[in-house]
This record gives C-alpha cells, structure tokens and sequence, in this order.
C-alpha cells in the first residue's frame, strides 16, 4: 500500500502533464473538425428538411449509408414489410404505377425509396428479394432499413404510423409522399388503389421539373 | 496549462454526482394491458427492463442540450418541434432559476428521442410505462384498487410545480409516473386501433380519438386512457406544459 502511494506520487508529475494537454487537445482537434462540417450543413439544410435527422440505414446491396446521403434527387417515399401480404403490395405498385403514369406523359421519374418498418426481419437479402419480386430495378427503387431502432424516428417524419401485432404482421398507414431534393414533404397521397391520384402525379412533376431546370442551370 | 486541464474532469465527475438519475430494474412479465392490441384482450408479457427512477429533469435535460447543440430551442429544425420547445426557459440554455429539479416538459418526442440515444438508452414503450405505472407503493398491480383509480384521476397533473422524486415510489422504486407530468413513450404514434388505413375513407378525427376508444381493454381505467387519447392524437413534433419523458433500457 505504501509503496503504492510512493510510486504514484512519484510519477505523477510526468503522467499528469502530457494527459492534462490530452484532455484539452483532443476535444478541440474533433471540434476542429466536427464544427464546418455542422456548420455548413446547418446552412444549406432548410429547417423543415428530413435529412436533418442523424439516422443510419442499409440498402438492399447491404451497403451501410447515412440518411442525408439521400438528399441530392427528389424522391417517393413509403413505408412497408415484405411479410406483409394485404397492403403493401398495393403501396408498391402504386408507387410503380406513379412512375409509369410518368413515363407516358414523358416526364422524369423519381426513384421509390422503400423504408421497411420490420428491420429485424427484413435484411438486405429478405429486400433485395423483394425487389426481383417486383421486378425493380436500382435505377427504379431503393429499399431500405433503418439500423438502430430508429424506424420510429423517420416514420415519425414522415407522419406515417404502425403497430405491430401479435402475429409479427403491422398495422400501418398507407402513404407515398414527394420529398423533393432537400428533403422538404412536398405532397403525399393516401390513394392506394386504381389509378394514381392526378393533384399528386402533378406535384411530381412539378418537382422534378424544377429539379431538373435548376440542375441544368448549374451545370451551364 | 495545467489549470486549465484538471477543471474538466472534475467537471464531468460534478455533473454526473450531480445529475445522475438511476435506473431501476424491473422484472417483467405476464400483464394485463388496458390497450387492446390485436386479439390477445390486453394479455401480454412485458420483458424485464430498466426504467429511470424519476422523470428527465430540466438541469439534466440542460447539460445534453449544452452537449448536442441542435437541439437548442434556438437551433432546432421546425420538422423536429413545435414553437413551443423549451420556450419557458428564460434563454435557450438558461432554465428558470430554482427548478432545475423540475421534470423537463415542452419537449418533443424527437428530442425525448434523441435525449434517450444520446444516453445509450431509448424511450420506454408504451407497455413498459403501463407496466412500471400499476404499481403502488405496496403491490406490483394495484390497478382494482378503486380509491387509487380515483386518486390518480383527480391528480391529473398539475403543471410540474414541483422536483421529480419527491414522490413515494412504487414498489419498483419509481418515482412521480403519476401526479407530476405526462410522458412519451417510444411508440406514441402506435397506440390508436385505426393505425390500419385499409379504410381510406377513415376521416383524422375519428381515426385518432374515436378510433383509440374501440382499443381498451378496460374502460374502467380512466386514468390511463385519458393518457392514452392524449399521447396517440398527439405529433412527434408536439410540446406541452405539462408532458415530460423518461428513458428505458435493457437490464444488464
């Protein structure tokens, strides 16, 4: 014990010193470099973004991204589980059916962003499977899994709600929304059946219009 | 140089003797829900869990604010709450003075949410809350208990005039998950029966209150359906006076 307490106060000094600049060094390095990055997202993200949400998900592919890393093209967002037999087939080929309305009216096409609320069950191979189901391809559709429990946190955003039930199966709200390519809800539509609701099939084109002409604009 | 380093640890070591708010085991098990879900009546087994003793406070709620800037009142995107959050503070990183021992309210479920992560902990689910709040001081389920039914009702909550854990606990050693503030649970927006819009023509209204009524499992239990309409109909994004949170978190 004493010689313990020796040895301790012996060494103190030349302990003490380096850790005591390593306790002040080291947060202001990873402030450094954590604060633009914040910065400049807060700048350019507007406030009613939901890619201001710090979320991660997996792709079909299995590939690990971060959730604002989907900002950038507009998108059709809904909510599913591959399980689901009743429901959610209706929601993605509507979702098809939105795109291929604009197809033949020759208009650009956003992808579907296919979030599973049954991330436990729906793995990346369970997705991908689901995809050739459907016969989607990666420039038509992403499906995606929340990692981290946070499948509440982004149906939240999108104010699309579920419960599970006893029998593993969901109930859930039916929805597709238009996210533009900041991440902003610029419509949603609850018509799951028969022909896709036309006020919504404009909004997409409208957004995607101007997505595109701001597009070209920077490029010139 | 030397000064100025040793400050921070004690810091830390202050704060946390300071704002630690303990989580208590509790064991689970078979349960009697007052919610209905699916066509079990309200039966269902709860797994063990932890659950904070006391509400989030507002001194509590301040350090993680000061930590995760964001959610300063004044930073937060609208998308993740209302004009509400926080605006009873005198600034954004300044509670009114004397209640920092106060549960936080006028906090939004994302940032209920993001408090809880930021823990390494999660929002309790609404069966865990259920569970943690039929006991008393005396007995795990003290729910037939008609004098206590009235109690609870007629506490309400009073508007958090007062510090989280004056209370007596229950028998888990919980405290204030009656009479002091409401609380988010983790799966607020599951609660009501008619989450299902295979009815599309399902108008919002009925849909959130009407729609949550057909759910219970024992409607002589006022004093948590009232909580129940309240937290189902209610956004992520919403703040009230008198609705805190606490966090969960699996046993070790």
């Amino acid at each position: 014990m004493k010689a313990n307490r020796e040895e301790n106060t012996q060494s103190r000094p030349a302990v003490s010193r380096p850790w005591d600049c390593l306790s002040v060094l080291l947060p202001l390095l990873v402030l450094t470099m954590l604060i633009p990055q914040a910065v400049r997202g807060e700048q350019s993200l507007p406030g009613d973004s939901v890619y201001a949400l710090s979320a991660t998900v997996q792709n079909e592919k299995g590939e690990t991204l971060q959730w604002r890393d989907l900002r950038g093209q507009p998108r059709l967002v809904s909510m599913v589980y591959t399980r689901c037999r009743m429901s959610c087939p209706l929601i993605i080929h509507q979702g098809m059916s939105v795109q291929q309305r604009l197809l033949e009216e020759g208009s650009a096409v956003p992808r579907l962003l296919i979030i599973s609320m049954d991330p436990d069950h729906d793995t990346p191979d369970v997705l991908t499977e689901t995809m050739a189901r459907y016969r989607l391809t990666p420039g038509r559709a992403t499906f995606l899994r929340p990692r981290d429990h946070q499948e509440r946190t982004i149906a939240a955003l999108l104010d699309i709600r579920f419960r599970q039930r006893d029998d593993g199966g969901f109930d859930h709200t039916n929805a597709w929304l238009l996210l533009d390519a900041d991440g902003r809800i610029v419509a949603r539509t609850e018509k799951m059946a028969g022909a896709p609701d036309p006020a919504f099939v404009r909004e997409v084109e409208a957004v995607t219009a101007s997505h595109h002409s701001k597009a070209q604009g920077d490029h010139r | 140089m030397k000064g100025k380093g040793s400050w921070i640890p004690l810091l830390c070591l202050l704060s946390t003797v300071v704002l630690a708010n303990e989580y208590v085991p509790l064991p689970g098990g078979p349960f009697h829900s007052s919610l209905r879900f699916g066509d079990n009546g309200g039966e269902v087994v709860v797994e063990g869990y932890q659950l904070m003793s006391r509400p989030v406070r507002e001194a509590e709620f301040l350090a993680f604010v000061q930590a995760y800037p964001q959610w300063r009142r004044d930073r937060i995107p609208r998308l993740f709450a209302d004009a509400g959050y926080l605006s009873h503070w005198d600034r954004p990183l300044a509670p009114r003075p004397g209640t920092l021992n106060f549960p936080v309210t006028r906090v939004s479920w994302f940032a209920a949410d993001a408090y809880c992560r930021a823990r390494g902990a999660r929002l309790p689910a609404w069966l865990e809350w259920e569970f943690a709040a039929a006991a008393d001081a005396r007995q795990t389920d003290a729910r037939d208990d008609a004098d206590r039914r009235r109690r609870i009702l007629t506490l309400g909550t009073p508007g958090a005039y007062r510090d989280a854990g004056e209370s007596m606990p229950n028998v888990y050693g919980v405290h204030d998950l009656h009479g002091l503030v409401w609380e988010w649970p983790w799966d607020h927006a599951s609660m009501m029966a008619a989450a299902d819009s295979r009815n599309v023509d399902t108008e919002n209204p009925l849909r959130y209150c009407g729609g949550s009524a057909l759910a219970f499992s024992d409607r002589r239990d006022y004093a948590v359906i009232k909580r129940v309409a309240l937290l189902s109909a209610l956004s992520a994004r919403t703040t009230l006076s008198n609705l805190g949170f606490r966090c969960a978190k699996e046993l070790p």
